[in-house]
Parts: C-alpha cells; structure tokens; sequence
C-alpha cells in the first residue's frame, strides 16, 4: 500500500509547553487510523500542523512522498488534504448548500459543476433538504456533518476527522459512523480524532496513542486497548 | 542644550496627559476586546464639561476636575450599558461602528450645544509659568502633569490592591473564566469603560488651559490615543505610559527640529510601523 | 443507511442559490428608472448625482468591506487620488479628464497593491487601525507636498473639454456620467454574489481559517479585492472632483470620507448588492434635510443611523427588510 502521510520528530511548542513531541506517524491509502489520547495530549496541535494551520517548531511532514513542512495551509488543500475544524468553523451567514459550494469550486471551477457536485456531497451527507437554510441555523449536529461536506468537497485524498462524532445522540452518531466507513470506501484515507472508545476502536484499521505530545503506542485496536502504557495514560496520570 | 532640555521637559508634561488617554483605550480594549473609535471625543466632551462649569458657575478649572470626572463616569456607565452590552457577543466590527457612532452623535451634540467657534479658558496660570535655573515650566502644565501623576498612581493602586481591580484584571485575561469564579464581569465592563471615559474626559480637561476646544477636534486625539496605546501594546496598561511619554516627546522634539507640519506623519508611521512588526507594543509580550 | 438529519433546524424559505436573475432585474429596473430623476425633479439634481455618486463609490468600498469583510477606513485615499490625479494632469499637462481618470486609477490600484501588501496580514480592528495610518498620513502629505498637490489651499478646474460633446460641469451630465459608474459597482457586485471569486471573497470574511482549510489563499483574494474596490472609488473619485469644481486635501483625504463611505455600506447593509445604495440614499437624503435646518455639515445622522442599525438590524437595513418581508 502507498503511504499517503507520514511524519518525521513532528514538534510542536506553544511557550514552555510541548504540545506535540517528536512524533512519528504514517497512513497508507485506504485506512482508517484513529488517533487518541486524554484531554490535551496533543491531538488536534497535530492535526493544525499536518493541515497547515499551525507552523511546526521542528520534524518534517511528507505527503504523498512530497515534502509539505512549510507549505500553507491553501496548498495542502489544493493537494487533497481535507480537515474538519474540533471548533466547528462554519460560514455561518452562508447558506449549508454555498458553504459546500466554496470547497468544491477548488476542484469544479464551472459555477454549474460545482453546484452538482455540492448537491451530491449534501445528499450523501443527508443534508440536502437544508440546502437553503443558512449555517448558523443548524444543530450542532448538523454543524458536525457540514464541517465533513465541506472536506468532501475538496474530493480529498486524506481526511482529518476531528471529533466529529462527539456529542452526537446515538442515533446520530450511528449515522455519522457509518459515513465514515462509505468516505472509506470510496478510496479516502481517513486519520480521526475521537474520545468515544467504543466507536474508534470499532471503525479504525490501526490507533496511534499520544499523551502528552508522545506516541506511546501503536497498533490494532485489540493491541491497543490491552496495552498497560496506554490504560496507565488514560487512568494515572490525568 | 538648555533647548534641548527644555523641548523634552514639555514633551514628557503632555506626555503625560497623552498617557492619561491611552490607559483609558488600552483598559477598555485589554477587557472588553473593543477598540473605542469615539475616545477622542470624551476628552473634547471633557474639555467641554469643563467649559461649562468654568463659565457658568466661575468654578476654577483645576477644581472643576472632580465635577468633569464624575460626569464622564457616569456617561460612559450609561453609554456601555445601553449602546455596548447588548452588542458585547456580536463580531468585532459591530463595536467599531457602535463606537464611530457614539463619536458621531456626542461631537455633533457639542456642536449644536455649543457652537462652531474654538473656545478656550483664560485663567491667571494658563500663559504664568515658574523657573527651575534656565528651564521654563508652564505652570498649568504642571499642575496638569502632577494630576496626571496622582491618577495613574491612583489606578495602579485600584488595579493591584483592590477587589475592584482584581475583577478587572482577571475579566481582561478571560472573561469566561473570571464569570466562572463569580465575577460579575458585566458590572466590571461598565465600570471599565466608566473610567475610560473619565480618564479621557480628565485629559481633556487638563489640556484646556492650554489648547483650544472644539467639537470636531475628537478625531485627532482618538489617533493620538491609538498611537499611544499601539506604541505601548494593545491592552497593556502600563505600556500605555511608556507610550504617551514617547509619544509627548518624538512630537515635542519633531516640531522643534523637523518640520512641524510632518509632526503627526511621524507618530503615525511609527504606529503603523509598530503595528507591523511589534503587534504586541514595544514594551511587554502580548498576553494571547 | 439511516438518514439522521439534524433536527431543529429551519431551512429558509427562499435559497440564495438562483437569486442571482431576480437580483439582476431589480438592478437593471432600478437602474433603467434613475435614468428619469434628472427630467422628473430638475431642482433636486445636485442631490441626485451627490446620492448616485455616493452610492457607486460606497459599492465600490463594499467589494472590500463588506464582501471581503475587511474594514477600511482608508478608502478616502482613492476619492483623493483620482480627483487630485485627473485635476492636475488637466491643469498641468491639458491631459483630458477622462484619460487623467483612467491615469488615477491606476495610480489608486498600485497604491492598493502595496497597501494591500503590506497590511493584510493584520487582522480585525488593527487592519482598520493601520487604514486609517495610511489615509492620514496620505492627507498629511498632500496637504504638504504643495509643489505637486497645491497644497492646503486647494485646487479649482478650469473650464474642461467637451467629453464627446457634453458639458462635464453640467449637472445633468455628471448624473448620467454617475449613474453608468453606479451601474458598473453594481454589476460588479452581483457577478461576486455567484461566481467563485465572490464565494472565496464571502468565505474569507465569514472565516479565514476555514476558508484557508478549503485551498483559498486569503492574501491573494485579497489583493484583488482591495484593488477592484480601490479602481472603483478612484474613478469616483475623479467625477467627485469635476462635481466639486474645487477640492482641498483636508477634504479629499479626509476620515470623515472614509467614514462615510463606511457607514453607508453597512447602514444599508453591508456585503449586498443594493445594501450601499440604500445606506447612500439615506445618510445623503437624511443629512440634506438636516442640513436645512441646521446650517453647517452635519454627520449627526450618520451616528444615530448607525447605532440604531448595529443595535437592531446588525446585517444592515436591506437584509432586516428582507427578512421581515419572508416572516
Ligand atoms: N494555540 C495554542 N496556544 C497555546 N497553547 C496551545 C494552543 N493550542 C493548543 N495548546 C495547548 O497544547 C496542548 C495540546 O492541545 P490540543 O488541543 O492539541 O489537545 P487535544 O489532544 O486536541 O485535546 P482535546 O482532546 O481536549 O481536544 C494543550 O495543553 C493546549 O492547552
Ligand atoms: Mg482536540
């Protein structure tokens, strides 16, 4: 399988703090990777650094086998990174339907192909039929699934996922998951950030584990969850 | 060298007043994340109060203060409760518009209250002044820069020892969390900005004596005001000061030695240079 | 698959999504009907071209405030550069006004250019603070510099070239020259509310970071913004300094300008398309009834309208009207 990201001693320091610390990190086409950790382990600092919102202190970033360390955050777009924002950051007097619109002219220049494509990322999304309301009017749970139409329609080849699942009630969660597997399948691969165990250990391939801007472990979810590290950072010392 | 002395003594006295100006913006901005387009013209309502007291109740103007400051407090409690807290969740640019507004409507009120002529207050002191071996000090001048001092002695003071400051400061490093730990910050943001608009409208006052009053002149102190506070860091109170002197003194030095009519290009390509390179002022790191 | 729509939400009743051919037809009605006001009120025709003009140079400073979101209050710069540009060349060199525009907007977008440049990478109120530096500092030195500009004392026109057999000092002219610069603002806006550019321009004001996450790259949108906007106020700018016949820089490059322009687009409703000329139409029209009685300039009105506005109807006027007109 190609490998589609991968990160050499990837840092990040905020003042004192070392939010992310010499990570190594890879993605092959196709997977799915979940990443977790406890609450400030680094997560979503690594995700701003791999989309480009953030610049790194120190480590390198690959994607595709190309260098994209320094490249802004536009670039890596342009080159089929996908992101959704933990903070959801909507274009909240836009309509759901023109918020998606803006991702897919990237790829469809023609107003009239673009609005297509947009449609069939919101009926994929189950969005559709709030086309026309403006984005601030939604749900949370609406928010969630718009933040993953708007990366869909960069027709991504990599998708950051973060914390899209949180928060929702089960039913809506249930159908959020069973997105992702679809996203999958149409050849996407996907590294997600999620603290409901039972649904990253369910969709993943691999986890990666950091605490404390560490990798501490790695593997297949049933290698992950009776690794003593990883029980240790969750339970001892938060 | 004598001239030399004497330019930087009358630099550093309407340094002083400048100060006063830019402790007020940075206060309201450093808690209430608003950048007051309308400050300029408390110091002219200030000038104008002043005025008022002066000629109608013969009030001398120094002793007017107390009276000046006072209704600049409570114009400014008034104004934030009913024009800035209901917009306090509404973007960024909503505040500049209020503010721009409020600027608007309270400089025209002055003009049709008070006419379209430059005033100013003659008094015994304001062309007396005293010596101190070959250095001239203008004696309202003085008067002004000592006031200036007790006040920002006074709000140092109020902001490290007291409750109230306390509030204010934990409110200016997150709003959120000093809600959290019981604060009322809604009551600590109409304070906030009851003391900007009375530290402004004190300037205005002491600067009466010496310049003329005007209602249009609001815009130009509201640059001063930003270029003392961008000078010292947006938000950072005591930079403010560092600001204000400096600003006093490149002005004082820039009219004696440059040409005067560049005067305000020099202040204001500093602070665009500031802005540029220093976003957090020259003095101090920014707090976010 | 079970379809879990959010629940809760209200879809508007109207999409924006092909409003697009109803909001052309407004503008071309709107426009088609202006071209009467000259014959229908003969003695209200300085109003008239002083509310077209203001309107077409207030859509010109939305481009970049209100569609891109980035507050200016600068843009008096480019109402200075192209009447001072077109008058001097006219005075010093017989250059004919319409070529002395055309010289003035390009100066206005290089100026934007470098402008832009430099300062887009603040962000928020310091993009505006640092507009006003530029303006101010621009007046300060034309009100200078009287070698080039004439200095404080101002400039008159002296008697100009017919321009294609019309009189430019005629009113009825500068209101038809007005209302074509109008239908121009205009046409640029609407073509921003659906094309791609006009969705990365929205999409930059909404949320920069977002839109960066979508391969938008803000700066250079940006720039482009700045320089439509700043060749738009320009040739406002120059037919503002035949209508005035005389100009100084105290005026031409003044804050009050900028701030006009400002708060019009926002008053009628910032980031629309006839949002700057309903906001133009109001603070023109309402300080010209002030004015009568209460002899001398007067932005009285503009602060009132603006407070009201901020605290009531945030979007602007056009955007509160529409919406009440759906409930
Ligand atoms: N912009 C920033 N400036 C300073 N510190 C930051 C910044 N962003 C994150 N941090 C700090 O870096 C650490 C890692 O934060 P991050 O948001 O990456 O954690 P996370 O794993 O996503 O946590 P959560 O599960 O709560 O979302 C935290 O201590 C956080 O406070
Ligand atoms: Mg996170």
């Amino acid at each position: 399988m190609p490998e589609v990201l991968r990160t050499e001693r990837l840092t990040r320091v905020f003042g004192g703090l070392v939010a992310v610390n010499e990570v190594e990190f890879a993605a092959e086409e196709g997977e799915i990777v979940g990443l977790i950790g406890p609450n400030g382990a680094g997560k979503t600092t690594f995700f701003n650094l791999v989309s480009g919102a953030l610049r790194v202190s120190g480590g390198r970033i690959f994607f595709q086998g190309r260098e994209i360390t320094h490249a802004p955050a536009y670039r890596r777009a342009e080159l089929g990174i996908g992101r959704t924002f933990q903070v959801m950051k909507p274009f909240p007097r836009l309509t759901v339907m023109e918020n998606v619109l803006v991702g897919a002219f990237l790829r469809h220049p023609s107003r009239l192909a673009a609005e297509r494509w947009a449609a069939e990322i919101l009926k994929m999304m189950g969005l559709s039929e709030f086309a026309a309301a403006s984005a601030r009017s939604l749900t949370t749970a609406g928010r969630k699934r718009l933040e993953i139409a708007r990366a869909l329609a960069l027709n991504p080849t990599l998708l950051l996922l973060d914390e899209v699942v949180a928060g929702l009630n089960p039913v809506e969660a249930e159908g959020t998951v069973e997105l992702i597997r679809r996203i999958r399948d149409r050849g996407t691969t996907i590294i997600m950030v999620e603290h409901i165990m039972r649904v990253i250990m369910g969709l993943s391939d691999r986890i990666v584990v950091l605490t404390h801007g560490r990798k501490i472990a790695e593997g297949t979810p049933p290698q992950v969850a009776s690794n003593p590290d990883v029980i240790n950072a969750y339970l001892g010392t938060h | 060298m004598v001239q030399f002395v004497q330019i930087v003594v009358n630099g550093v006295f309407t340094g002083g007043v400048y100060a006063i100006i830019g402790i007020g913006l940075s206060l309201i901005f450093g808690v209430m994340r608003i950048v007051n387009f309308a400050h300029g013209v408390f110091l002219v309502v200030g000038m104008f109060t002043t005025l008022f007291f002066f000629e109608r109740l013969h009030v001398d103007p120094f002793l007017v203060i107390p009276l000046v400051v006072l209704v600049g407090g409570l114009l400014g409690i008034v104004l934030e409760r009913f024009l800035l807290e209901p917009i306090v969740r509404a973007p960024e640019h909503a505040s500049i518009l209020m503010t721009v507004g409020i600027g608007l409507v309270l400089s025209n009120l002055l003009l049709f209250a008070f006419g379209d002529a430059p005033q100013i207050i003659n008094t015994r002191y304001s062309t007396s002044t005293w010596h101190l071996g070959p250095i001239t000090f203008s004696t309202a001048l003085t008067i002004a820069f000592v006031l200036t001092v007790v006040v920002i002695g006074g709000l140092a003071l109020i902001l490290e020892r007291t409750d109230l400051g306390r509030s204010i400061r934990a409110a200016a490093q997150n709003a959120d969390a000093a809600e959290l730990q019981g604060i009322n910050t809604r009551r600590v943001r109409s304070l906030v900005f009851g003391i900007g608009f009375a530290l402004a409208a004190l300037a205005g006052a002491l600067l009466l004596p010496q310049l003329f009053a005007h209602p249009s002149i609001g815009p130009t102190y509201t640059l001063k005001a930003f270029v003392v506070t961008v000078l010292g860091g947006m938000g950072n109170v005591a930079g403010a000061i560092g600001g204000g002197l400096l600003l006093g003194v490149t002005e004082s030095l820039g009219a004696a030695y440059v040409s005067s009519s560049y005067r305000d290009a020099f202040g204001l390509a500093a602070f665009l240079l500031v802005l540029l390179l220093r976003p957090a002022g020259l003095f101090g790191r920014s707090r976010t | 698959m079970r379809r879990t729509p959010p629940s809760g939400s209200h879809p508007a009743t109207r999409p924006r999504i092909g409003a697009g051919t109803s909001s052309l037809t407004g503008a071309l009605v709107l426009l088609a009907l202006l071209t009467f006001y000259p014959a229908a009120f003969p003695s209200f025709i300085t109003l008239g071209v002083t509310i077209v003009l203001f309107a077409a140079m207030a859509s010109a400073w939305d481009v970049l405030g209100g569609w891109t979101g980035q507050l200016s209050l600068g843009h008096a710069v480019f109402v200075g550069i192209g009447a001072y540009t077109m008058a001097l060349l006219v005075l010093r060199n017989g250059v004919a006004p319409w070529w002395g525009a055309m010289v003035g907007m390009g100066a206005s977008v290089v100026v934007a250019a470098m402008w832009g440049g430099v300062t887009f990478r603040l962000r928020g109120p310091y993009f505006a603070l640092a507009s006003i530096a530029v303006a101010e500092m621009t007046r300060i030195v034309a009100n200078n510099w009287a070698r080039l500009t004439g200095g404080a004392e101002g400039i008159s026109l002296p008697t100009l070239p017919l321009f294609l057999g019309l009189d430019l000092f005629s009113r009825r002219v500068e209101f038809y020259m007005a209302l074509i610069l109008l239908g121009l603002a205009l046409a640029v806006a609407w073509w921003l509310q659906r094309s791609r550019f006009g969705y990365h321009l929205q999409a930059i004001r909404e949320d920069e970071d977002a839109a960066m996450a979508l391969g938008i790259n803000p700066t250079r949108e940006k720039v482009w913004a700045f320089l439509a906007s700043a060749a738009l106020t320009s040739l406002g700018g120059s037919l503002y300094g035949i209508f005035l016949g005389f100009f100084e820089p105290r005026g031409m490059f003044s804050l009050d300008l900028s701030v006009q322009l400002a708060l019009m687009a926002y008053i009628g409703g910032a980031g629309t398309l006839f949002g700057p000329l309903i906001g133009a139409g109001l603070l023109v029209g309402g300080s010209e009834v002030l004015r009568i009685y209460f002899p001398g300039k007067s932005l009285f009105v503009y602060g009132v309208l603006i407070i009201l506005v901020v605290l009531f109807a945030p979007d602007g006027l056009s955007t509160a009207v529409r919406r009440a007109r759906r409930a």
